[in-house]
């Protein structure tokens, strides 16, 4: 292994989430890369932390987490609000404190949840519970996403010439080959 | 000598057995007895890589057919499936506008990525199956897993439609005219052929920004099987939530599935398409019914109107509709409706190539 190793596969190397044939020679790299290993090694304790915080994290379901980042993301604007200038309140020191600490325990959740969302491992068939697709052009071609990650990916890096997303889960796109002319109708079902 | 000439041999032949025994990472099955056969399937730089707890397929293949049958063959499907279950672990490629006579071969090109799950589940990691065959006179062969009949006739019919109005066009006023067709079709096609779209399912959560019923502005077609009689959503910003629309059977018979068109305006106004509701449905004649969807949408920008459309009907019978010419004939539906795949495929034909390589065309599949 020439080159150091992606952080997100250290990241599952330290969560030993890495498959066999991909750990071995990532350990056999981090063995002999100070760099690899200090960053393993940090990974590793973001993991005891969490463990140790005791918080389950296991089987998120969106539609609560999603309503409880919102409602903490317009508490911590609530508290933004009171905490500014012209609002002050007779005794602004207390309340800028309290203030404060919501703020803080808010970016705090918000940063433990978003952490969750999108830790290494939680591509899975799971996709499916959190309901959730989108629909986007990239420079590899269609992109259709579960949640935060690519599920499909159609059209091997050409635009199509239109698509129809299906409000019920789906997307139907036609792709033009500028070699030949033809046409080539990509179907996915998301669910 | 013997005892390690024989261990050689029994290593050799557990290493022949586990190789024999490994299954082929891709595979291609068609049916024996159809009306295509397989002559070569190159899977190019197809290939398979661990994320996270799933497996990207990314398949890169040509796959070379040949037309066994008597018939002329229009279009082609075949599914693609890599895991069955799951989301974004099966998908369809369809080849349309084709015309691929008795014993001639032709090519399909699948540039596809899909999921499966990490742990082997043995077989192939992805397999690519005919789902079906349309021929020149609109009868069909396959299992048709994917609805690629209804997508492939849909397709032909439009197709038909689109390159007897552009011969029209030719015949009456020449082919400047049929030109700027072509130059509006790809004006409207960079303008928003593809509105960003996120669709969420169930129910909006309680703390979701409060949301306000719109009235949906229903476009009629002439000549459609199905009218649009009512319907309303809920918009919130730039999501809309639960729309329920109306239906009424007017044909004389009984309909299994609608498509509706929706089309939500632009920053200047013009309608641009905003995705479609399939609905399977039992609706006979002369009946109505509702159609809801218990999905949220959320488009890149805010929601004020919204218009929908029958683009698509499926009889019991079997039999499809789309809208038909006359549409295209009204200024207000003409201006409205998105162009037909068939006339995005012409339109990129003339900017590659020229007026003349679409005159050909035209006249050729008439």
């Amino acid at each position: 292994m020439k080159k150091h190793p992606s952080a997100p596969d250290l990241a599952l190397y330290a969560g030993g989430d890495l498959p066999l044939w991909q750990r071995l020679p990532l350990a056999w790299h981090v063995n002999r890369c100070e760099e690899c290993r200090r960053e393993v090694e940090m990974f590793r304790q973001a993991l005891k932390a969490l463990h140790d915080a005791d918080v389950e994290l296991s089987d998120p379901d969106w539609a609560p987490l999603e309503a409880e980042m919102r409602a903490n993301i317009r508490l911590g604007l609530a508290a933004g609000e009171a905490v500014r200038p012209g609002a002050m309140l007779e005794d602004s020191a207390r309340n800028d404190w309290r203030a404060l600490a919501v703020v803080a325990a808010s970016l705090a959740v918000v940063a433990v949840v978003g952490w969750t969302l999108h830790r290494p491992g939680a591509v899975s068939s799971r996709g499916a519970a959190w309901g959730e697709f989108t629909l986007q052009t990239t420079a590899e071609g269609l992109s259709v996403r579960l949640g935060p990650h690519d599920a499909a990916v159609l059209g091997g890096g050409r635009a199509p010439v239109a698509a129809a997303v299906s409000w019920d889960g789906g997307v139907r796109a036609p792709f033009l080959d500028e070699e030949t002319g033809q046409v080539t109708i990509y179907n996915v079902a998301a669910q | 000598m013997w005892r390690r000439s024989s261990i050689l041999v029994m290593a050799a032949c557990l290493a022949a057995l586990s190789g024999w025994a490994q299954p082929a990472p891709f595979r291609a099955v068609l049916p024996e007895g159809g009306p295509v056969e397989l002559v070569q399937a190159d899977w190019g730089n197809s290939s398979a890589s661990p994320r996270g707890g799933a497996m990207l397929v990314d398949l890169h293949a040509r796959l070379t057919l040949r037309n066994v049958s008597p018939r002329r063959i229009r279009a082609v499907s075949l599914q693609v499936v890599a895991q069955e279950l799951a989301p974004g672990g099966r998908g369809a490629v369809t080849r349309p506008a084709l015309d691929v006579s008795p014993r001639e071969e032709f090519s399909i090109r699948i540039d596809m990525r899909l999921m499966r799950p990490l742990a082997p589940q043995g077989g192939a990691l992805a397999e690519v199956a005919l789902d079906g065959v349309l021929f020149d006179d609109l009868t069909f062969f396959g299992p048709n897993r994917m609805n690629a009949r209804r997508t492939m006739l849909a397709w032909e019919m439009e197709a038909q439609r689109d390159r007897q109005m552009l011969a029209r066009l030719l015949e009456a006023q020449g082919p400047e005219a049929v030109r700027a067709r072509l130059l509006d079709a790809l004006a409207r096609g960079s303008a928003g052929a593809m509105m960003p779209v996120q669709v969420v399912r169930g129910s909006a959560p309680a703390t979701a920004e409060p949301a306000r019923a719109i009235e949906l502005a229903a476009l009629k077609l002439p000549e459609a099987p199905v009218e649009v009689l009512a319907g309303e959503a809920q918009v919130a910003g730039a999501e809309v939530r639960a729309p329920r629309v109306e239906i009424a059977n007017r044909s004389r018979r009984a309909v299994r599935f609608v498509e509706l068109g929706w089309l939500a305006p632009d920053a200047s106004g013009r309608l641009q398409p905003a995705g479609t509701l399939p609905s399977e449905i039992h609706l006979p004649p002369g009946q109505r019914t509702n159609l809801r969807a218990e999905t949220r949408v959320r488009f890149s920008r805010p929601v004020e109107a919204l218009s929908v459309y029958p683009a698509l009907v499926e009889f019991e019978d079997g039999g499809v509709w789309v809208p038909g010419a006359p549409a295209w004939t009204q200024p207000g539906l003409r201006d409205a409706l998105p162009a037909s795949g068939e006339m995005m495929r012409l339109a990129e034909l003339y900017r590659k190539r020229g007026l003349d390589a679409v005159l050909q065309q035209i006249r050729a599949m008439r």
